[in-house]
């Protein structure tokens, strides 16, 4: 645990003094929310999608360069000299893009009911919990997925490849069970499946309660297992 | 507190089929700026690495303070300030931010104070609230440096942290490596200036990843016959190329120079030795 207060005050520092992240974090949504208002006539189907994916996708992105900023500088190095546990380190993270992730989800809820007339069945306070459970799966892919690059465009090259999957068959265009089965079992173990899943039980009351706990239970072991992943590829020693 | 010390014994490092370091040994006990000196590829960052535990030995041993790096505790790590050769810095964070991080990392205690002293050791107390994206490269190193020593660490250990500097600044930077000493800590200092060396106490001089010789500046300019220690160095490189073709030839080291770079001091001969 020992530096995760002051990696994620760190974190947060360095959004503030990046004004484009900022953007990215607050103006964007509200941007592409309203976008998607405009093309969609009835955006009420397609809402839970938006709201789950945007927030994992842009966590993605952000630790992935991040982190690999953090190596290509040099300051990781340097961090992991200090008396910091690597544990620590990622929790720092997760500190950091969670406040993010949160403000971001405040950003996207408010933008949903404003622009495409959202109305959540089953309360916000559980489309916190979806949105930070998917930030968490995401942050840790995120960190595992930069030590396997050595440039931010390697980094965004990972997206094609381990993102737009998990959103074209994470059930956005069909639902997952209607997928021929050599599609439907891996789309079983991608996180997005169940993020949209879940999201689609906070807002449209689709799916009873109990798979939606089965679901939350499936997001939180992802995320917990992409964090420790996280934690253990992080050697201190090469 | 006890002295400050660094130990390394028969330190070999492999990277695939690459050997960056052959047996390399190095002693300090007390304050003392040793140089780490050798041309780009001698394995001076490798060295610097394994010394802070970032790089597992393939072979020898390592002790700083008495502690192999790779179990350093929260305790060893307090004593130990590092420099590493690229920025190392956050460019969205301002200098101070910066320098208040790695304060928060170490836990000092009297933060403010120790922030103000560490930003007027490398003088950028007037540009403290700039972000460090709008610095020119001196000032990113200045304050990377600054970074390194907000903990008051008794081993501080910098990789080139001269590099790109102008002949003022890297005055300015020595003068501040001979304060830390006088205050009781070991300065390790890699450099590819090999005229700068002439600020260290002692300079262990790589090629190769192995020691081609270990010795005060004093040391090297009369073993060479120069007065200056890059032709000092230029003088054992080619000594030492000298002696390798000797080797291949299976002859004595007739060779003057290979003669004279193996004889003094406490040089080179572990290096030399295998070759």
């Amino acid at each position: 645990m020992r530096g995760a207060a002051p990696v994620a005050r760190r974190v947060l520092l360095g959004v503030r003094g990046d004004r484009r992240t900022l953007a990215l974090v607050v103006v964007v949504p509200v941007f592409i929310i309203w976008l998607l208002s405009e093309v969609f006539p009835d955006p009420a189907s397609v809402t839970p999608i938006l709201l789950g994916v945007f927030v994992f996708f842009l966590t993605y992105m952000l630790t992935a360069v991040g982190f690999l900023r953090e190596r290509t500088a040099g300051t990781l190095d340097r961090v992991l000299v200090a008396p910091v546990s690597r544990s620590g380190l990622v929790l720092g993270y997760v500190a950091g893009f969670g406040v993010l992730a949160t403000v971001q989800s405040a950003v996207l809820l408010g933008s949903a009911v404003y622009f495409l007339d959202a109305s959540f069945e089953h309360g916000v306070l559980l489309f916190f919990l979806v949105e930070l459970l998917s930030a968490l799966t995401a942050l840790g892919i995120g960190i595992v997925l930069s030590l396997f690059a050595e440039t931010e465009f390697q980094a965004i090259q990972f997206i094609p490849l381990v993102i737009s999957p998990q959103i074209i068959l994470g059930g956005t265009f069909l639902p997952v069970d209607q997928l021929p089965w050599y599609l439907e079992y891996p789309a079983r173990f991608m996180p997005v499946t169940y993020v949209i899943d879940a999201m689609n039980y906070v807002v449209l009351d689709q799916g009873t309660s109990a798979e939606f706990l089965a679901w939350l239970g499936v997001l939180a072991a992802f995320g917990v297992a992409s964090v420790v992943a996280a934690s253990a590829v992080l050697e201190r020693a090469r | 507190m006890e002295d400050p010390s660094v130990h390394v014994d028969g330190l070999r490092r492999e990277f695939g089929s690459v050997t960056a370091l052959d047996g390399v040994d190095l002693d300090v006990a007390g304050p003392a700026i040793v140089g780490i000196a050798g041309p780009n590829g001698a394995g001076k960052t490798t060295l610097i690495e394994a010394l802070l535990g970032l790089l597992a030995p393939t072979a020898g041993e390592i002790r700083v303070g008495g502690t192999d790096p790779l179990a350093f505790g929260a305790a060893d790590r307090r004593r130990l300030g590092y420099m590493p050769q690229r920025e190392a810095v956050y460019r969205d964070l301002t200098v101070r931010e910066n320098v208040d991080f790695f304060a928060r990392l170490y836990e000092v205690s009297d933060r403010t104070a120790a922030v103000d002293r560490a930003l007027s050791f490398v003088d950028l107390d007037a540009r403290a609230d700039a972000r460090v994206a709008e610095l020119s490269g001196g000032m990113i190193r200045r304050t990377s440096l600054a970074c390194a020593i907000v903990h008051d660490p008794d081993v501080l250990v910098l990789d080139e942290p001269t590099v790109g500097l102008d002949p003022e600044l890297r005055m300015a930077m020595w003068e501040g490596f001979r304060a830390r000493r006088e205050e009781g800590a070991i300065v390790l200092v890699s450099t590819h200036y090999l005229a700068e060396a002439q600020n260290c106490d002692r300079v262990l001089f790589l090629r190769d990843g192995r020691t081609l010789a270990d010795d005060a500046p004093e040391a090297f300019l009369s073993r060479t016959g120069t007065d200056d220690l890059e032709d000092a160095f230029l003088a054992l490189l080619n000594g030492a190329v000298a002696a390798d073709d000797a080797a291949a030839d299976d002859a004595t080291a007739d060779d003057a120079a290979a003669d004279d770079a193996s004889s003094g001091g406490r040089a080179d001969v572990d290096g030399r030795a295998d070759a």
